[in-house]
């Protein structure tokens, strides 16, 4: 092959570098694919074959690598990087990054405690308010309590004679509670425009203090060609990681460029908002010659990158289960490759808290590392993928406070550097946005998990009103954009299959936001419209809205709904059937028939003997009936006959309460399953579960 | 919890409060196929699936699996307080004649709840379990505390005896407000009374209030005024059944008087009398039932004082400066007889009377009546209304005012054609 290569890295300053010599070979077949490096930093490369004569013009250099040990690499990965330095400082540092087993010094837990005491204050408040229920009631303890002990209340029933008189004074009061809703809705309308104008404060303060992003890239296109060519061999392996990528083979780029790119269209469609799409459309015309201002821009950034406690280990430590330490056989941050292989496979042994940290390790080498956010990086489709990796393991961790904190600067994902079109040269022809549909779902849900359950009402229904509207483009056989861009029947079709679907999905996340603020009316309104959009899962979904029913107290309409769906689904439908018999539990226990209750679970297993929610319910119903013996014995032998499926935070959390109910040696037997679960999972096991004080 | 005294005994004690269950709330994060952490396979899937979710809902966060009582949580007046008391043989030894008392003390009572009475356990293996499910519809406000006790025999030595004790406060959880209204048009004999009840939720969770009902006093009935008219299954509160934390309710019941030997109508008796009490019932979270009965209702008849003044005619509006007259009923509702005397004062904004201050009405017995038509003159456009009316009994040179006794809307004339 004639060809030499060239490599971009991740960093943006290089990105833009390629970016602007692309437009220069604009004329020129451009083959783009992506390299994984090896090593954590530049992990995401990009190389671009081109023709020889124009080896000359582009060249980029590899600084001499600054890092010296194993041991200092963290926190120089952790550091903002200067521009230069930053380029391809790591290609030879790769054999280094390998097997530190066990090597992880209990220092940098301490070391890093405080970042992660805080975050974790919620589930340990959650341990204490759930702990034994005789603790807060152990009248030592509790005297302060003693509100209502001076008061002489005889007479149980309530005095209504006293406020017979209140009611004329109040009857203004009484009217005015009748429109809570719309003053809510003003309420969010404000905030919201409050928050518009501050953002727009900010990027103003930022455009004054720092520079402005079309210089750094002039000064680079003076620089580019003075560097030298990238040593290519030296690069470890070259794979794809992304579905929509072609590998580097023979195959004429255009003709695998346009297989790919049917799904890619449907998936990553997207309506811009007007100013949006304005600025996009300039810069097809200018060819990209045009940089955005930065209030064009998305600038994330992470907000810390301080190592994740990996909490079950500290309480192995604790109860002194050293055995159970050295048995403890999952990964850690330091045996898989920074790069998003090693990602999956820390997601896929269940290690969270290192999935958090190689995300800021990856982001971090793209510009948009610590204190970062608010400054200007390339963003591309593979660092807005580590981003929703990384939100959707702190929604995980329940560390929501630092995912909405870090999920701000995406917002409505409406800026204009996030649309393929932005960037004319790099993604030709390529139309839609970079963000992936679930990551916008899950950044619209973030806020509710900060109790600000109104914005993401807004910005649901905001996804929700897009989603409508490509919906309804499709079903007039025009493309998700509303134009007659000839695109097949098939291809609509597909595409409208896949976008009645987010709809529903978003129509799920609002159901579970209206159930989280406590509007059950709404939510199930939601849920019934689902059952029938969804049509697949009604039965599911109609046994949901009956559960609401009864959480609420609602027993009738329970009811209700239970019997609908038992008249709805046929005979010979075995899930249907477990699902009524299911229902009439739930319904038995609200009614306090738990022996009746206990029947209708048992009638389950006969069905289908490995239904775990039959079981834990049957142990439920146990304990009500006065049985803790049985019920724990159930629970137990369920936890120890199949462990790696049944050791789940909810059914020990059941699991510990009888623990400590039964006998005063429950804490040796909550050690137990610690060291169970040491020995199974990963480190994003939310410990608090097994309520160990 | 282990106090030192405790670890003496062979035996332990533990208490928890059985609130009822409740749904697994998970937290679900999906991602679809093409995103980097899928895990292939078709369709939407949860990045972290965990048992709790339900099947083929991924998205979906209110799963199938019930979870335990998280904490002791809130009581109401008029729920049922359930615990659970367990009694352990920590020891290897057998322990003989268990006896095991619970008891509730509130600020006024001892209630015993179980074992008062009971013949003893006569032994309890090493591990075995005394276990027992306790209930107690909570009738009082304030602080209780559940006494348990434990007597037993350890195989060497005397009889050995331990008490724990929780304590925990009932809250209330109504807020019942109570107007009645009478009608109109004869306010002296009236022989039907409305009454409007505000129910207002204050605990912490919605509430479903299942039934309110008014049980009447012997000598009324009552007809419930909460059913659609058309159809009576259904309630006037529409599709929404329950009631939000601060969040009221309001009844509306009518009470009629039974008829009195000897005569034809029944009449509410005056002064303070008893109604009824409403009775009421509600469900919250998973079916948890509360009911409260209120005390007794107390109607004060209608304070009309000694004259009552209805308006008997008025027109809804009249055109900018242009007389109106209008008609009113003076009763007496005292026992002797008033010497009247009607004089005018400034009748508000907007309104100016017509005709002479001071006019005698004349004689007026307990019980009669007498109509007076009035004048005046409209001089400010806009809703107004008629002030200034007083009524002087010259006999005991009493004066009654009577303000705001009408409305009446003036309009330009052109607004009018």
């Amino acid at each position: 092959m004639n060809h030499s290569g060239f490599i971009a890295s991740f960093h943006h300053v290089t990105r833009i570098a390629a970016h602007y010599y692309a437009r220069l070979l604009s004329g020129n077949k451009l083959l783009e694919f992506r390299l994984r490096n090896l090593f954590g930093c530049s992990s995401l490369l990009e190389i671009t074959k081109m023709e020889e004569q124009e080896e000359t013009l582009i060249s980029i250099d590899s600084t001499p690598p600054e890092v010296d040990t194993s041991s200092g690499q963290l926190n120089n990965l952790s550091q903002p990087k200067p521009f230069d330095t930053s380029l391809f400082d790591q290609p030879s540092q790769q054999t280094e990054t390998i097997d530190l087993i066990g090597a992880d010094p209990p220092s940098a837990g301490v070391q890093d405690s405080t970042g992660e005491v805080t975050e974790e204050k919620d589930a340990e408040e959650f341990v204490k308010e759930s702990s034994d229920p005789t603790k807060a009631t152990d009248p030592k303890e509790s005297q302060m309590q003693n509100q209502f002990t001076d008061e002489n209340l005889t007479n149980v029933i309530i005095d209504t004679q006293s406020e017979v008189e209140e009611i004329n004074l109040d009857s203004d009061s009484v009217v005015e509670k009748t429109s809570p809703s719309d003053r809510g809705d003003q309420e969010i309308d404000n905030s919201e425009l409050k928050l518009t104008a501050k953002n727009n404060l900010n990027t103003e303060e930022l455009l004054e203090g720092s520079t402005p992003l079309p210089e750094i890239v002039d000064e680079l296109a003076k620089d580019t060609p003075d560097r030298r060519p990238v040593n290519v061999p030296k690069l470890p392996s070259v794979t794809t990681f992304h579905k929509g990528n072609t590998p580097w083979d023979d195959e004429d780029p255009f003709l695998s460029a346009i297989s790919n790119s049917e799904a890619d269209r449907r998936q990553d469609a997207w309506l811009p908002s007007e100013s949006t799409l304005n600025v996009l459309q300039s810069r097809v015309n200018l060819q990209g010659t045009d940089y955005a201002s930065r209030p064009d821009l998305t600038m994330p950034g992470i907000s810390f990158d301080e190592a994740q406690v990996d909490t079950l280990k500290e309480l192995l430590y604790k109860y002194h289960i050293e055995d159970d330490v050295t048995k403890r056989k999952r990964l850690t941050l330091d045996q898989v490759t920074r790069d998003l292989d090693g990602l999956k496979r820390l997601l896929n042994d269940g290690c969270l808290r290192s999935a958090v940290q190689l995300t800021g390790l990856l982001l971090t080498s793209v510009g948009q590392g610590k204190g970062q956010s608010g400054m200007p990086s390339q963003n591309t489709a593979e660092s807005i993928q580590i981003w929703f990796t990384r939100l959707a393991l702190l929604v995980k961790l329940r560390q929501f406070s630092t995912a909405e904190l870090e999920s701000q600067p995406f917002r409505d994902f409406d800026k204009p550097d996030l649309y393929y079109q932005y960037y004319p040269a790099l993604y030709p022809g390529r139309k839609g946005s970079m963000v992936p549909f679930s990551f916008r779902v899950l950044v619209a849900e973030i806020p509710q998990f900060v109790s600000q359950h109104q914005q993401s009402m807004t910005r649901l229904y905001a996804l929700l009103a897009t989603c409508q509207k490509i919906v309804s483009n499709l079903s007039q056989g025009l493309d998700e954009y509303g134009e007659k861009s000839g695109v097949s029947e098939e291809y609509i079709k597909a595409s409208l299959i896949l976008w009645k679907n987010r709809v529903n999905r978003v129509q799920y996340s609002i159901g579970n936001c209206l159930l989280a603020m406590k509007d059950y009316y709404q939510s199930i309104k939601v849920f019934q419209s689902l059952s029938k959009t969804d049509s697949l899962n009604w039965c599911q979904i109609e046994s949901l809205v009956g559960r609401i029913y009864l959480q609420l107290g609602d027993l009738k309409s329970a009811q209700e709904t239970f019997t609908g769906i038992e008249k709805m689904s046929e005979a010979d439908d075995q899930s249907a059937k477990i699902q009524v018999l299911i229902n009439k539990g739930f319904l038995r226990m609200a009614q306090n028939m738990y022996t009746d209750a206990h029947i209708q679970f048992s009638e389950v297993i006969k069905l289908d003997p490995g239904n775990f929610t039959a079981v834990n319910n049957i142990s439920v119903c146990l304990l009500y009936m006065g049985k803790l013996k049985s019920a724990l014995n159930l629970l137990e032998s369920l936890v120890n006959d199949e462990p790696d499926k049944y050791l789940d935070e909810s059914i020990l959390f059941n699991l510990c309460t009888l623990y400590e109910l039964e006998s005063s040696k429950s804490a040796n037997k909550k050690q137990q399953l610690l060291g169970m679960a040491a020995k199974r999972k990963g480190d994003g096991f939310n410990v608090s579960c097994l309520k160990l004080p | 919890m282990d106090a030192p005294r405790e670890k003496e005994h062979l035996l332990s004690l533990k208490v928890m409060r059985l609130t009822k269950p409740s749904f697994v709330l998970s937290c679900p994060v999906i991602c679809e196929q093409q995103d980097i952490f899928s895990r292939g396979s078709d369709g939407l899937q949860d990045l972290l699936p965990k048992l709790g979710s339900v099947q083929g809902l991924p998205a979906v966060a209110l799963g199938e699996l019930l979870t335990l009582p998280q904490n002791f949580g809130s009581i109401y007046l008029g729920e049922t307080f359930s615990c659970y008391v367990s009694v352990h043989n920590d020891s290897s030894q057998i322990v003989k004649d268990i006896l095991v008392k619970t008891d509730l003390q509130t600020s006024s009572q001892r209630l015993a709840l179980s074992g008062s009475g009971a013949t003893p356990r006569p032994e309890l293996e090493p591990e075995g379990c005394i276990d027992e499910v306790i209930q107690h519809e909570v009738k009082e406000l304030g602080t209780h505390i559940l006494v348990c006790a434990v007597n037993y025999n350890p195989p060497s030595g005397d009889s050995m005896y331990f008490r724990k004790f929780f304590k925990f406060q009932v809250l209330k959880p109504l807020d019942v407000k109570t107007k009645f209204y009478s009608t109109e048009d004869n306010l002296v004999h009236s022989d039907e009374v409305y009454l409007e009840a505000q129910i207002q939720n204050i605990t912490q969770s919605p509430m479903c209030i299942e039934k309110v009902s008014l049980e009447p006093a012997p000598e009324y009935t009552v007809t419930e005024l909460n059913l659609q008219p058309d159809d009576s299954d259904s309630s006037i509160f529409g599709a929404i059944t329950y009631v939000n934390p601060m969040d009221t309710r309001q009844y509306l019941y009518r009470l009629q008087a039974k008829p009195q030997q000897g005569s034809e109508r029944g009449t509410f008796t005056k002064g303070v009398s008893s109604i009824g009490k409403l009775d009421i019932v509600w469900k919250t979270n998973l079916g948890e039932r509360g009911r409260l009965q209120t005390s007794p209702l107390q109607r004060v008849s209608p304070g009309c004082g000694d004259i009552k003044l209805v308006v008997l005619q008025i027109p809804d509006s009249i055109t900018l400066q242009s007389s109106f007259k209008f008609l009113c009923k003076l009763t007496s509702c005292c026992e002797r007889t008033m010497d009247l005397k009607l004089n005018l004062q400034k009748a508000g904004t907007g309104l100016s009377w017509m005709g002479i201050s001071g006019k005698q009405l004349g004689k007026l017995g307990p019980g009669d009546s007498l109509q007076i038509e009035l004048s005046m003159l409209s001089t400010i456009p806009g809703l107004q209304s008629i002030s200034g009316l007083r009524i002087i009994d010259q006999n005991l040179k009493r004066t009654y005012e009577h303000d705001d006794i009408a409305q009446i809307f003036v309009h330009h004339a052109q607004t009018a054609a």
